[in-house]
Formats: structure tokens, C-alpha cells, sequence
């Protein structure tokens, strides 16, 4: 339990710098789902204008008033919606992108700069293919985990 | 990914298994939009019978696309683990027949990432590959057929959505697999520059190198996190232009549904499957680019195991029976140099011992005591010159006579994981109790031995951390004895012993190994006085060779190492 404490504490320190991207990604995806979940409600809107203007327009009384201006309107606003989607979700997606390669690359740094200050005891008591896994597949492994579950938060 | 093929082959039913129901799959996902149309037809028209035979057809086909999903995930798991397991076991038994040399060529670390990770990532591609493979085009092929069944007059919309998608996946995974290279290289480099600042860390801090050593390490890691960020930003794109791209063909066929509307009625009720199908082929490609990428990875990896399974051995053992040899040592004219150095550093190296004799091997640090006893073991083989055991050219002796002709205690040996007596009978298969107890005692590690709880199946963890240094010491000499060797060579193996106890190993090996002939490398004199012969070694050369009277009578060399550390004795 500690541990994972610990694991918080260490992940906090690398990612609060990139507060202001995750407000920024959280606002852009609030906006992009928004547009995902709203789209389809159009979609349903324009088969029905289009189902009420065939019926329109199929009764001879009535086929004068039939028209599709509001049905083009409907899917004007659609295809609005999914532009809106795609560009709220590609800058949302390219700003965390950049933010788990760059914090990955820090961490990387950063433990390296942490093996230099440890003292020679240290590397007589873990075998170097335990310390070079750290900056290899453990990286590695933090940064597929690291980027799984910020798609999995935001996206 | 050729090389895949016959380790695939062993699994052949399960492989079938996983592409039949695969194609279930496929048509169960494929057949569900036309089965839903038929019945919103049906509700449409309130044609209650239709409803209810349709609805049942489409939750029995539900089920059948759940039945395959779950047996093609399980079948394509049995071959992925099959080929993964036969694969990683004819690495390592390619490994086992590698020379030390070969092993050091590679590196042991790397050696272990490739039989762990690499072959990881073959596991996950072949588990895909079953997945996936047949899926793919099958679906893309089946949803494109049908779309254009459903729609036909809108086949252009479809196309040129396809053109699309098909064109900015190309460029993308074209590029994403240039830079998945680079990523490759910059991991290397990275493991580069820690593996050596990791190798002289001690160098390093003693002459305050840290902060050229952190710049070196900042500049390679850079690069590797700008080429992760490059994937990245490619990743970001993809799915936003897929999805767009999508939505824009299916706001055109609309658009054009409902400009024929009144010439086309019935096409009013096909969007909703034509979208379905619309849907199936973008995720049909996506998968596909995301198998690609997947497949240009596991690519290196195959590549990497390619590379060691087409290594031969650089030593070959002949063929033959288990040949008992005796235990004479004839150095005829060798010389050595490892691979890769320049410079020789064994030159030129004559001697004989005859059978049961101790030789002392004594010099300076460096000067190629553990090259000298590396080579009597054939961990490597000279440049020139000849050795023989038993009067037997050792090229010419079958490993296992080798083997068991010579034991050989190394300079920081360690035991494997496990117990005592698993260490114990990897050497001598079919060891008792009795005969480890008295390995123990000439060893004079049955005292602690016999104190553990456990005694001889005491665990022994990794690198043996839970012993002393003279425990550990113990244990090797225990292990090296175990099966009465003809020729058992000591490099240094009594160094943390207290005088007392070494003496006390010294006794008990000429007493109850008097027959075999040991080799004792040591720093102090003491440990090799009595020796029969005594070999001086300095820079690579035999440079003395008698008992020790003899030496400190006429050997520069040796009365200098005598003299100091005498001197030290005295100080004590
Ligand atoms: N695997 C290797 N590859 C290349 N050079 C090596 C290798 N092992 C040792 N050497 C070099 O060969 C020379 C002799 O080394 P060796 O280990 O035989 O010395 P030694 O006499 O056993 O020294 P010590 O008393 O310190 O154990 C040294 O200069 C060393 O740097
Ligand atoms: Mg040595």
C-alpha cells in the first residue's frame, strides 16, 4: 500500500509540470465526446426530415410544401460535429502524446542521474542486468502503461 | 517471418481451429446489419411473424459470433504459447551449444533479453496473426460486397472513402516503421552508454565524471524521446482523419439518398447497414495497420533470434564414447589471445604435470593465471600450440570425457538458484548423501552445512546472496570435488578462506584426492608452497617452473613476490 503511495508520489513529481496539457486535454475531450454523442441524434434527424419529405411528397396534396432545405441544414450541422470530433481529438491526442514520451524521457534522465549519486554498494549488490533492465523494458513497460491509461482517462 | 512457418506447422489442428472459427466470426459480424435491415423492414410494416423468426435468427447468430470469438482467441493462444515455447527452447538449446566465446560475443544480457522479450514479441504477433489475419481482408472484402449490394449506385462514395483511408495509413505506417527503427537504435544506444558508465561506475566516481557522463546520457536519451514523440504525434492523427474521413462518406451517401429519394425509396431503409459496412471496413483497415506495425516489430525480433540461431559454434566437440583419460597436463607451445584483442596473452606456454601432482600457479595480477586454467577447461581454444589431457589432444576429447575429467573451480564462481544438493548433482547426477557429506568435509563447509535447518537441501538463492564470501567459497570447492575429477584446478577459490580452514582443505584434498591432479592458482604464496611444480607467470609468460626451494634459490620473479609478502607477515 505504501508502495503504491510511493509509486503516486513519484509519477506526481514527472507529470505536474504538464498540469496545464491535462486541463487542456480534459477541456478538448469534454468538447470532442460531446460532438460523438450529439452526431448520431443528427443523423436519426435527417433520416426522419427525409422520411417526412417522401411522404410529403409523395401525397399530390401535399408535395408542393415538400422540401429538403432543413434535411441539408441537419446534415451540414453533422458533418460540423464530426470536423469539431476530429480537431478537438487530434490536438488532445498530440498533446499526450508529447507528454508521455517527454516525462518518459526525463524519468530516464533522471534515473540515470539517480545511479550516478548511489553509492558503489548499490551496484555491487544488484547484478547490471538488473539495473539495465530498469532503463530498458521497466521504461518501456512504464510507458505503454502510461500511455494505455491516459487514453483510457481521457480519451 | 518464413522462419515461423514449420514451428506453426507442429500446431497445425489448432491453427485450423483458430481460421474456421475465425470465418464464423467474420460472417456473423457480416450478416447481422442485412438481419437487423429484414427486421426493421418488418417492424416498419408491423409483420409480427417475420419479427419474431428474423429476431431469433439474429440472437442465434449473436451467439455463434460470441462461440467463435471465445474458440478462435483460445486456439490462436495455444499456438502463439506452442511456437513461442518451441521457439525459446531451440534458442537456448542453440545458446548451450554456443562456445564461451560465442556467449561473450552476444553478451549474456543480451542473450537473455532475445529468449525473453524478443521472443515475446514473435508470441504476440502469431497470437494476433490468428486472429487477425484471416479476419481482415475477409471482413474488409465482405462489408466492401455487401455496401455495394445495399448501395450500388453509391459505389464511388465507397471508393474514394477507401482511397482515402488506404492512403494515409500507407504513408503513416510507412513512416511509423522507419521511425519504430530509430526507436531500436536509440535503445541500444541508451543501453549503451548506461551499460559502460554501469561497468566503470567506479571509475566514474573516482574521478568525478558524473556530470559528462549525465550530459553524454542526456544527448542519446533526447533523441530516443523525440522519435517516441514522432510515433506519437502520428498516432494522433490517424484515428481523428479515419473517423472524419468515415463520417464525410457517410454525410455524402445521405446527401445523395435523399437527392433519389423520391426515385429510390426503398434506400431510405439501407443507410443504417450501409453505415454499418461503412464502419466495418474503416475498422477492418485500422486493424490491419495496427497488425502491420505490430508485424514490423516482431520482424526485429525475429531477426535478432535469426541472428543467433545462424551462429555457429565456434568450437566443435568430436563425437564419441566417454573416453576415461588420466590426469597429466601438457602445455605444448600455446599461446592465446581473446577474441577481438590484439596482443596475445598467453605466449608461448610449455609445461607438463603428471598425474596426481599439485601445481601452483602463482603472478601477478593480469598476468593470465585464469586465461592459463580457461584454456586446460577448453573455454577457449589457443591460437597455436597444442594441450592435451591424459595424453589426449583436447580437441580430440568428446565433451562429456572432458568434463569430467576436469573440474573447475572459478575465481568468483556462484551456485544456481535452488538447494545445495541440486547444485551438487548438476555435476554428479546421481550424488547421496554420503558422498555429499564427504565432499562437504574436504571442502569444510559441512560444519555450516549441517547447522542449516535444511542441511543439503537448504535453498541457495540468486548469485548465492544468502551465504558468506567464505561460505560461497566453500560451496564452489564442495561442488568442484563432488565428482572426483581426475583434474581439479582452484583459481583462487580458497581466497576468503581463514588460514586455518585452508590449511585444513589443503590436507584433506591431498588426503582423499590423492589420486587427482589440482591445479591451484593463488596470490599468496603460502597456499602453494608445498606444491610438486610451480609455474611463475608474468605478462603472459611461464617465467619460472620448479618446487619451491628451487624458485627461491634462482627465480627473480618469485623471490620478489616471496620477499613482499613476507615483509607483509612481518608486519602482522
Ligand atoms: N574475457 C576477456 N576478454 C579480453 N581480455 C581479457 C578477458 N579476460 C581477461 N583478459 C585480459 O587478459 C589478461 C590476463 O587476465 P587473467 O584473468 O588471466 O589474469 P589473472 O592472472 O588471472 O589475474 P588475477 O590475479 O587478477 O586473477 C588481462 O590483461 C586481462 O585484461
Ligand atoms: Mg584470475
Amino acid at each position: 500500500m505504501s508502495d503504491l503511495k510511493n509509486a503516486g508520489k513519484y509519477y506526481w513529481h514527472y507529470l505536474k509540470k504538464y498540469w496545464f496539457g491535462f486541463l487542456m486535454t480534459s477541456i478538448l475531450i469534454g468538447i470532442s465526446t460531446a460532438c460523438i454523442v450529439i452526431a448520431p441524434t443528427y443523423l436519426g434527424k435527417a433520416v426522419s426530415e427525409l422520411t417526412t419529405y417522401l411522404q410529403q411528397w409523395t401525397d399530390a396534396a401535399t408535395r408542393g410544401n415538400a422540401s429538403l432545405g432543413s434535411f441539408h441544414k441537419t446534415l451540414w450541422i453533422y458533418l460540423g460535429l464530426y470536423i469539431g470530433d476530429a480537431t478537438t481529438l487530434l490536438i488532445a491526442s498530440w498533446i499526450l502524446a508529447r507528454i508521455t514520451a517527454f516525462s518518459t524521457g526525463t524519468m530516464r534522465v533522471g534515473m540515470f542521474r539517480k545511479m550516478q549519486r548511489m553509492q558503489v554498494k548499490y551496484f555491487d549488490s544488484h547484478s547490471d542486468g538488473d539495473i539495465l533492465a530498469r532503463y530498458t523494458s521497466d521504461l518501456d513497460n512504464i510507458f505503454n502503461a502510461m500511455n494505455q491509461a491516459l487514453i483510457e482517462i481521457f480519451l | 517471418m518464413k522462419v515461423l512457418i514449420p514451428y506453426v506447422k507442429r500446431y497445425r489442428k489448432d491453427a485450423y481451429i483458430a481460421i474456421i472459427s475465425v470465418i464464423a466470426l467474420v460472417f456473423a459480424t457480416l450478416w447481422q446489419p442485412r438481419l437487423l435491415q429484414v427486421v426493421m423492414n418488418a417492424i416498419l410494416k408491423g409483420d409480427k411473424a417475420t419479427i419474431f423468426q428474423q429476431g431469433i435468427l439474429l440472437i442465434g447468430l449473436a451467439i455463434i459470433g460470441i462461440i467463435a470469438g471465445v474458440i478462435n482467441t483460445i486456439y490462436s493462444a495455444h499456438v502463439a504459447l506452442g511456437v513461442a515455447t518451441d521457439l525459446r527452447a531451440d534458442l537456448y538449446s542453440k545458446v548451450q551449444s554456443f562456445a564461451y566465446a560465442d556467449v561473450e560475443k552476444f553478451s549474456a544480457s543480451n542473450l537473455v533479453v532475445r529468449m525473453t522479450n524478443d521472443i515475446n514479441q514473435v508470441q504476440q504477433i502469431v497470437m494476433a496473426g490468428f486472429q487477425q489475419i484471416s479476419r481482415i481482408p475477409l471482413l474488409f472484402i465482405g462489408a466492401f460486397i455487401l455496401a455495394m449490394v445495399t448501395m450500388p449506385q453509391q459505389w464511388w462514395v465507397l471508393i474514394g472513402m477507401m482511397i482515402i483511408v488506404l492512403g494515409v495509413s500507407f504513408y503513416s505506417y510507412k513512416k511509423m516503421s522507419d521511425y519504430f527503427g530509430q526507436t531500436q537504435q536509440n535503445i541500444e544506444d541508451v543501453n549503451t552508454v548506461a551499460r559502460e558508465n554501469l561497468m566503470g561506475i567506479r571509475v566514474v566516481k573516482s574521478f568525478v565524471q558524473e556530470p559528462n557522463e549525465i550530459d553524454k546520457f542526456s544527448k542519446v536519451s533526447d533523441k530516443l524521446t523525440k522519435v517516441t514523440a514522432k510515433i506519437g504525434y502520428n498516432f494522433a492523427i490517424l484515428m481523428p482523419a479515419f473517423f472524419l474521413t468515415a463520417n464525410i462518406a457517410v454525410a455524402i451517401a445521405i446527401y445523395i439518398v435523399g437527392q433519389n429519394v423520391t426515385t429510390h425509396p426503398a434506400y431510405l431503409a439501407a443507410i443504417t447497414s450501409f453505415i454499418s459496412y461503412l464502419m466495418q471496413i474503416l475498422f477492418a483497415v485500422i486493424n490491419g495497420g495496427f497488425l502491420m506495425i505490430a508485424a514490423s516489430r516482431a520482424n526485429i525480433s525475429l531477426g535478432r533470434i535469426g541472428e543467433v540461431m545462424a551462429t555457429t559454434p565456434s568450437m566443435n566437440y568430436v563425437q564419441g564414447d566417454d573416453t576415461p583419460v588420466s590426469g597429466n597436463i601438457e602445455f605444448d607451445h600455446v599461446s592465446f589471445t581473446y577474441p577481438g584483442d590484439e596482443k596475445p596473452t598467453l605466449k608461448d606456454i610449455s609445461f607438463t604435470v603428471k598425474a596426481g601432482e599439485m601445481i601452483g600457479i602463482v603472478g601477478a595480477t593480469g598476468s593470465g593465471k585464469t586465461t592459463l586454467a580457461q584454456l586446460i577447461a577448453r573455454l577457449y581454444d589457443p591460437d597455436s600450440g597444442v594441450i592435451k589431457v591424459g595424453g589426449v589432444d583436447i580437441k580430440q576429447l568428446p565433451e562429456k570425457s572432458l568434463r569430467e575429467t576436469v573440474a573447475y573451480v572459478l575465481q568468483r564462481s556462484t551456485m544456481f538458484s535452488g538447494t545445495i544438493s541440486a547444485n551438487l548433482r548438476q555435476v554428479k547426477e546421481d550424488a547421496t548423501a554420503t558422498q555429499m557429506q564427504w565432499a562437504a568435509n574436504i571442502a569444510q563447509a559441512s560444519e555450516f552445512i549441517e547447522r542449516l535447518p535444511q542441511t543439503y537441501d537448504a535453498p541457495v538463492e540468486e548469485r548465492s546472496s544468502n551465504f558468506s564470501g567464505g561460505q560461497k567459497q566453500r560451496l564452489s570447492i564442495t561442488r568442484g570435488v563432488i565428482a572426483n575429477p581426475k583434474i581439479l584446478i582452484l583459481d583462487d577459490a580458497t581466497s576468503a578462506l581463514d588460514a586455518k580452514s585452508e590449511k585444513l582443505v589443503q590436507e584433506a584434498l591431498d588426503k582423499d584426492l590423492r589420486h587427482t591432479t589440482t591445479v591451484v592458482i593463488a596470490e599468496k604464496i603460502s597456499s602453494i608452497i608445498r606444491a610438486d611444480k610451480i609455474l611463475v607467470m608474468d605478462d603472459g609468460r611461464v617465467v619460472g617452473n620448479g618446487n619451491h626451494h628451487q624458485l627461491v634459490a634462482d627465480n627473480a620473479v618469485y623471490q620478489e613476490i616471496y620477499k613482499t609478502q613476507k615483509a607483509r607477515e612481518g608486519v602482522k
